[in-house]
């Protein structure tokens, strides 16, 4: 009936360790989210709504508490919504806990289900690193995760497939970092006269 | 041009319309070394932070920033509601360039001055406190007055000099302070436009700079890799060896040009510099007039005349 995930805020270019607590109890159905949340992060709620009943799950008929912990910081941006939904199915008995703890989560839902990327990754990456976690985050940012040093990445297009690679049944193939790229040359001195 | 992007010194270039100064900047990005791992690790945090990260690659070349002269305060030290990084943090460990520096809001100008110096910068709002770090390289391109051709007496309008001091007026003091090497772009004359071009490939410069790095970085054992432009003025006391006549005359350069501490500073680094490039040991006598020489722009007096 109760969960916690690992994921993080920025403020500036340092990160700081939130913990996304769910909470299942009696009452009116409802899901509120707490924790000095912004307009982006109030929003998630019916993403992850929209994206478990494309899984076949519905929310519980329960009284759904989802707490973002520190609760005295601001909470900005769209990479809760993957911590919030992987909180909620904990909470529901989808998921075990242990399958998720030592995980740091990022992402943003799509109503279909689908993880979109998000900003921010590379130094989420280093913040996992430091604390010897790993990294669940959405396909497209993997080769940018890569970068964050030697800590295992788990880059998953949907909540499905995570879910899957979760429950050990199919497993998600492992991250390449991305290129070293070097833009090409702009114009030549040899051009400039005098 | 070269020895900015040796030692990174900040570089006011002032010139009339057409000169060449926007085409001298944008070679600057294939003139400097490559970032290292760990720089290019913090220019693609940076980066990553507003998503702009394409196909999660680690750029190694370093930034180039041109705002546009419309830019906003909040635009290039950053802020807005979630205190993003600005142009000047997107900047960091490259070259930030602003093209026609008169037209920039002087107080989006003015803001710049801190970051110079510290290399970080600290947004403080109500209820946000962060630090983005900011180590750039500031190159600016201006016209000596609103017209442009202060220079040439036929074309110039009938209101210099007047005119050119109200206009470099709209870039205070101490801003021009912080430049240490200020050259004027003149204008061609026809018959060099039209003569096979002579100048080296960026190639060859980029070898050359390379090499005077290394000669540089050799001289603090190695121990840093750190431009010239950011040696401390504690460093300064340590590695540079000025010889007695050099002493003199930069006493003199001080008291007759009225150089402040910091300028005196700048001038030993950009001597340093090309030094360097010389792959001289000491710093020798025309090193040193060669760095004055760079701030005579300021120290005449806003303009000449």
């Amino acid at each position: 009936m109760h969960s916690h995930i690992h994921t993080i805020s920025f403020r500036g270019i340092d990160t700081i360790p939130v913990s996304v607590q769910v909470h299942l109890s009696n009452g009116l159905p409802a899901m509120a989210i707490v924790g000095l949340a912004d307009k982006a992060v109030g929003e998630s709620r019916e993403r992850v709504r929209a994206a478990l009943s494309s899984l076949g799950l519905a929310l519980p008929a329960k009284r759904i508490a989802v707490n973002l912990s520190p609760a005295d910081i601001v909470k900005e941006g769209a990479h809760f919504d993957l911590p919030i939904a992987l909180g909620v199915l904990v909470a529901m008995g989808a998921l075990p806990q242990d399958a998720v703890d030592e995980h740091l989560v990022l992402g943003e839902l799509s109503l279909d289900g689908s993880i979109q990327p998000v900003s921010g990754i590379l130094p989420a990456a280093l913040c996992a690193a430091e604390r010897s976690q790993r990294l669940i985050c959405p396909a497209e940012n993997g080769p940018e995760a890569a970068w964050g040093g030697d800590i295992d990445i788990l880059a998953a297009g949907s909540l499905t497939e995570l879910l899957n690679h979760l429950r050990g049944t199919q497993l998600l193939s492992p991250v390449k970092s991305g290129m070293l790229t070097t833009p090409p040359s702009g114009p030549d001195m040899a051009d400039l006269r005098g | 041009m070269e020895i900015a992007a040796t030692g990174g010194h900040n570089l006011l270039m002032i010139g009339p319309p057409g000169a060449g100064k926007s085409m001298l900047a944008a070679r600057l990005p294939d003139l400097l070394p490559p970032l290292s791992a760990r720089e290019a690790l913090e220019v693609t945090v940076i980066h990553s932070i507003i998503g702009q990260v394409p196909k999660g690659g680690l750029c190694q070349k370093r930034p180039f920033r041109e705002p546009h002269h419309s830019a906003s305060m909040a635009a290039l030290v950053g802020g807005g509601q979630k205190a993003m990084p600005g142009e000047i943090s997107l900047a960091h460990n490259g070259v930030l360039f602003l093209d026609e520096l008169a037209e920039f809001n002087r107080v989006a100008i003015d803001s710049l001055r801190q970051p110079l110096e510290t290399g970080e910068i600290i947004i403080a709002r109500a209820n946000n406190h962060i630090r983005y770090p900011a180590r750039f390289q500031l190159i600016a391109a201006m016209n000596p007055c609103r017209c442009g051709y202060l220079a040439d007496a036929s074309r110039a309008c009938s209101r210099a000099p007047d005119c050119a001091r109200l206009y470099m007026a709209k870039v205070s003091g101490p801003m021009l302070d912080r430049f240490d090497i200020m050259i004027d772009v003149a204008e061609l004359p026809p018959s060099e436009l039209l003569s096979p071009s002579v100048a080296e490939n960026s190639a060859s410069v980029h070898r050359r700079i390379l090499a005077a790095r290394e000669f540089g970085a050799g001289r603090h054992n190695g121990s840093n890799s750190q431009v010239n432009a950011r040696l401390s003025a504690d460093q300064i006391d340590r590695h540079i060896v000025l010889a007695p006549d050099i002493k003199r005359l930069l006493e003199e350069a001080m008291t007759k040009q009225k150089l402040s501490a910091r300028g005196f500073h700048k001038v030993l680094r950009v001597a340093q510099t090309i030094a360097d490039l010389e792959r001289s040991e000491t710093l020798q006598r025309h090193h040193v007039l060669e760095a004055l020489s760079y701030r005579g722009v300021l120290l005449s007096g806003p303009l000449p005349g």
